[in-house]
């Protein structure tokens, strides 16, 4: 039986790489990439990342964060209760901005320690506004907010028109979660944010096609040239 | 088996090519690559300390100045950095994985105004206290040049190219990893070439730290610089030009960080080596080789008297001369043994439980941005076995070759230095900040990257002593699996980030 050529003789060490990447792509990457999870649109103060400071809002008070960031695509605000006792009552959303007014709300029968998420009218354009939470029950509750020294943002937050140094921990999200290939343009449009005109969604995707399939055949040709013709 | 590293009496020069050869041309593309794409996808600010970082440029670039380091009067930023934290919500992302940056058109339309009506003076006030303004300035000097070339654009796209100037830093690194290499293996030196270059440069620690403003990547360069130039000075002996070379690449790390002043340890094993080498000595000898330690020394001094003008005192030492009582040589020892091994039952805690797999497993293996990017704990447990089993095959590989890695003992000196100064300073340096407030040992894995071509050399050479089949698959697979670690990373970046 004949030898096989030189070059099918040095094929098999990048064979077995390139195998590896696929196993690997197909058994971590493809499961990763069609996961599902929260799609947020925003963060105006995340949750806190050590000791909840908690922001008390008596029957009638009203908590508003300014300098909100609200998306097109926003159509969830979700808040954190902090640790109470009893149920909680009923919560107004209002999220505003000049042209733009979306209420919600949540239902009675909270608990403490629970995310609570209350569905908005889509803002008509990307605008920075306020959001407000209006406890309209009898009951006091307990918001999470923080103090936290390194949870530095531009915005602040106000109970009946009383600026605190707390602030209360928010997250807008778009309806529903997805994964992330359900949405690459999204992504790829969020990462052009803030860069340079010529860094936009096209050019990304150009890199990202460079990096999945230049990257991995550069180091099997690095591997082929290097290792299969010494070995 | 044939020797596997080069006659040490091995005075002729490697034949010479100008082209490059094409495994590192492969490597060179995938780091590349690599590097670009994790600068574009970790979110502005978002590297170890970047933010301030960022600010030490920019003060310098705008004053010729390095920002002040400890209590000062001024901000610790400049107005524009400050608004621009405030538009992209930068700082309150750092490290907390529930937070985002800000993407939204409105907020950059927001920062692209004030940009565009920029206040007198807004770019100049970040005269500190810089919480790095005690590092020396050669790698912030080296990031004024993208600084100053895209001055006129908004500050997120300074930082872009900033982070893009790492780029030919990540390439000479690997292209030194390759020519330490080449003077260490004789027998499949380009497979060996290979596997060191390609277990350096596809490391992920490595290639996102390319991808952040960050002096570490100055610093892990210089040090492969100086463990190539070291090898070859064990080859050709005292030549000038190396010797030079040696000396300008350590006051360079002085100059750098003050990590780099470690370099003092493998200097001196270097010129001492290179000395008892040469014997018996001539004058020009011995000259060449106190020039090369007066450049290490010019370098330090100069560090030493920059960095005590910005931030007082002796402030140069960052994380090498840290603070706390001295502790004891017990504790150090109690500390080393348990950084690397389960206590004893008779040492006492030292700090919180952190060691050897949170520093070099984790650590190396990735964990990106501001510490909060991680791969599952199964990748580590994985990373953390394979390791154990390579150090296990490279200790019997040393017992089985130990007669042939005798007869190369300058080598093998020259290597022990470099990796032993280093590690003995950052763990001495651990172990005093362990004594006091806040009881942090601040080590961390990318402290280790001026490392990393002796550890990519200690693998080529448990592969260069497998069969020969075997040990080209084990380096391979090393290759494959880094590669497959950096990309995975830049994935988990984007989720993190904008998702």
């Amino acid at each position: 039986m004949r030898n096989p050529p030189p070059i099918v003789r040095r094929a098999w060490l990048p064979a077995i790489c390139a195998l590896l990447m696929l196993v690997a792509f197909g058994a971590w990457g493809i499961p990763w990439l069609t996961k599902s999870r929260a799609d947020t649109t925003s963060v105006p103060t995340p949750p806190p990342f050590s000791a909840v400071t908690p922001i008390v809002l008596k029957g009638g008070s009203k908590a508003c964060e300014d300098k909100v960031a609200f998306a097109t695509a926003t159509r969830a605000v979700t808040l954190l209760t902090a640790k109470f006792d009893g149920v909680g009552g009923p919560l107004r959303v209002i999220a505003s901005y000049p042209g733009y007014r979306g209420d919600a709300t949540i239902a009675r029968g909270y608990g403490g320690e629970q995310a609570l998420r209350a569905q908005i009218p889509a803002p008509p354009r990307n605008a920075i506004g306020t959001l407000c939470i209006e406890n309209t029950g009898k009951h006091t509750v307990q918001l999470q907010g923080t103090i936290e020294p390194r949870i530095q943002n531009r915005s602040s937050t106000s109970v009946d028109d009383k600026v605190l140094t707390t602030k209360l921990s928010l997250i807008l999200t778009e309806e529903s979660n997805r994964s992330l290939a359900a949405r690459p343009g999204e992504i790829l449009g969020r990462v052009a944010a803030f860069k340079p005109f010529w860094v936009g969604p096209v050019s990304l995707a150009l890199l990202a096609l460079l990096v999945v399939l230049a990257v991995p055949v550069a180091v099997l040709y690095a591997v082929w040239r290097g290792l299969s013709s010494q070995e | 088996m044939a020797v596997t590293v080069a006659p040490a009496a091995d005075r002729r020069a490697h034949p010479r090519s100008r082209a490059i050869p094409r495994p590192l041309l492969g490597l060179l593309i995938a780091c590349a690559l690599l590097s670009i794409a994790w600068a574009v996808t970790t979110a502005p600010l978002q590297g170890p300390d970047e933010h301030n970082h960022y600010g030490y440029v920019q003060h310098l670039a705008e004053t010729g100045s390095a920002p002040s380091f400890g209590a000062t009067l001024g901000a610790s930023w400049s107005r524009e950095q400050q608004t621009w934290h405030a538009w992209q919500n930068l700082l309150g992302t750092i490290g907390i994985v529930d937070a985002r940056t800000g993407w939204n058109p409105a907020e950059e339309a927001r920062l692209k105004a004030y940009v565009d009506h920029l206040p007198e003076g807004a770019r100049k006030d970040g005269s500190g206290p810089n919480p790095v303004g005690q590092n020396p300035p050669l790698y912030y000097a080296y990031e004024t040049i993208p600084y100053w070339i895209t001055r006129s654009a908004e500050p997120p796209t300074r930082l872009l190219f900033m982070r893009w100037a790492n780029v030919p830093l990540l390439l000479a690194l690997v292209t030194f990893a390759w020519l330490a290499a080449g003077e260490v293996f004789r027998g499949r030196r380009r497979a060996m070439q290979t596997i060191t270059a390609g277990a350096v440069g596809l490391l992920p620690q490595l290639t996102f730290i390319s991808g952040v403003v960050n002096p570490d990547i100055l610093l892990a360069t210089l040090w492969a610089a100086l463990t190539w130039l070291a090898l070859v000075a064990v080859r050709v002996g005292p030549r000038p030009r190396v010797l030079l070379g040696i000396g300008a690449v350590a006051g360079a790390s002085a100059l750098t960080h003050g990590r780099g002043l470690a370099v003092a340890v493998p200097l001196a094993v270097i010129l001492v080596l290179v000395l008892w080498r040469a014997r018996p000595l001539t004058l020009r000898t011995v000259a060449w080789v106190a020039g090369a330690g007066a450049l290490a020394v010019l370098g330090a001094a100069a560090a030493i008297i920059y960095s005590g003008a910005h931030g007082g005192g002796s402030s140069i030492g960052g994380e090498v001369g840290a603070t706390g009582s001295a502790g004891s040589l017990k504790g150090f020892l109690s500390y080393v043994w348990q950084f690397y091994l389960p206590p004893l039952r008779t040492m006492s805690p030292q700090g919180a439980p952190y060691g050897y797999r949170q520093v070099f497993v984790e650590g190396l293996g990735g964990t990106f941005s501001s510490l909060e990017i991680q791969f599952p704990l199964w990748v580590y447990d994985a990373l953390q076995l394979a390791a154990a089993l390579g150090l296990a095959l490279f200790g019997a590989c040393i017992v089985r070759r130990w007669e042939a890695i005798r007869t190369h003992g300058a080598q093998v000196i020259v290597l022990l230095g470099i990796t032993l100064g280093m590690l003995v300073v950052l763990h001495l340096s651990a172990y005093k900040s362990l004594q006091g407030p806040p009881f942090d040992p601040l080590l961390v894995g990318r402290y280790l990257l001026p490392l990393l071509v002796p550890m990519g050399l200690a693998i080529a050479f448990v592969c260069r002593m497998l069969p020969r089949r075997a040990g080209a698959l084990l380096g391979a697979g090393i290759l494959t699996l880094y590669t497959i670690l950096s990309m995975a990373g830049i994935a988990m970046t984007v989720a993190r980030f904008y998702a």
